[in-house]
């Protein structure tokens, strides 16, 4: 089976931890933080995270949310699709759609590998609270 | 006819997005060049999001930690769900897991479908989509593998 081959398919997150370049590293987020990601043949991806216990609009339009209501919305929940490709053990995510406008037409990059059958996804290094390091999530095929 | 679940699989781009209201005034509630992205998976997940062209950056790169004027425009903007989906006759159902707007959580959403070559029109029941009331038709196309 080939690395793609086994990539392709949806995805369950079952732990996002942060991972600083001394070695300390810790869960991102509370235990009800789910995700999904899926990876399509057709060459499509698609990212969903988010928080649980998120509190609904007291409006029936999605697009019409108070700005209060949309802050905490999110501030519990990111999306993004678009192509992805793979380049040696990098997943390059082309981004078409965002929920995070900055992130539309940008390339996020993830390193992969599998640890028997769960894939486990790195992102590049990156800069928090005066610390490097990275994030680190695990994935159990949906 | 229903159809085979074949015949959606696989990855759509949005071309079209009207709503009707009760008076038969068609509007496009997204504007005339909406985008989006629907996929249905064949191991029975499907994802959608849609979203308007040219939404505001944020002033920082968090993609969790924008202000409330800068949420407020992109929820405005765009909107997000995944879950699983089947077909029921001459719909399909999205079983809603996830979703940018909680409400959506939890939720079945039916859309009767209409495959046309490599287009399918996914019209909604009566729902209230930027301001407007009316039964939604979004025309997709399937991208070339």
């Amino acid at each position: 089976m080939t690395l793609e081959q086994r990539i392709v398919g949806t995805w369950r997150l079952e732990s996002w931890d942060r991972v600083e370049d001394d070695g300390r590293r810790w869960p991102r987020f509370g235990s009800g933080f789910s995700g999904l990601l899926t990876y399509t043949a057709d060459g499509f991806m698609f990212a969903a995270l988010q928080d649980g216990n998120r509190k609904p609009f007291s409006g029936p339009d999605p697009y019409g949310g108070t700005a209060e209501e949309c802050k905490a919305a999110m501030s519990t929940g990111h999306s993004y699709c678009g192509r992805w490709r793979l380049e040696g053990d990098a997943i390059l995510h082309d981004v078409e759609l965002s929920v995070f406008p900055n992130w539309v037409g940008s390339e996020q990059i993830r390193y992969v590998r599998f640890d028997g059958d769960r894939m486990v996804l790195r992102t590049p290094p990156t800069l928090r609270r005066g610390s490097t390091g990275y994030a680190e999530l695990i994935w159990r095929r949906a | 006819m229903p159809a085979k679940p074949e015949q959606l699989i696989g990855s759509w781009r949005l071309k079209k997005w009207i709503l009707t209201d009760g008076n038969g005034r068609v509007t496009e509630p997204m504007g005339p060049n909406p985008w989006g992205l629907i996929i249905y998976a064949a191991d029975g997940y499907m994802s959608a999001m849609l979203a308007m062209p040219d939404r505001t950056p944020f002033a920082g790169n968090d993609p969790l930690g924008g202000s409330p004027e800068e949420a407020h425009r992109a929820m405005s903007s765009c909107h997000a769900y995944v879950g699983r989906w089947r077909i029921d006759g001459e719909s399909v159902v999205h079983s809603v897991e996830m979703a940018l707007w909680p409400n959506m959580v939890g939720t079945e959403q039916v859309r009767h479908y209409h495959l046309d070559g490599n287009r399918v029109i996914l019209k909604t029941p009566p729902m209230t989509r930027k301001g407007a009331s009316g039964i939604a038709e979004l025309t997709w196309e399937r991208v070339a593998g």
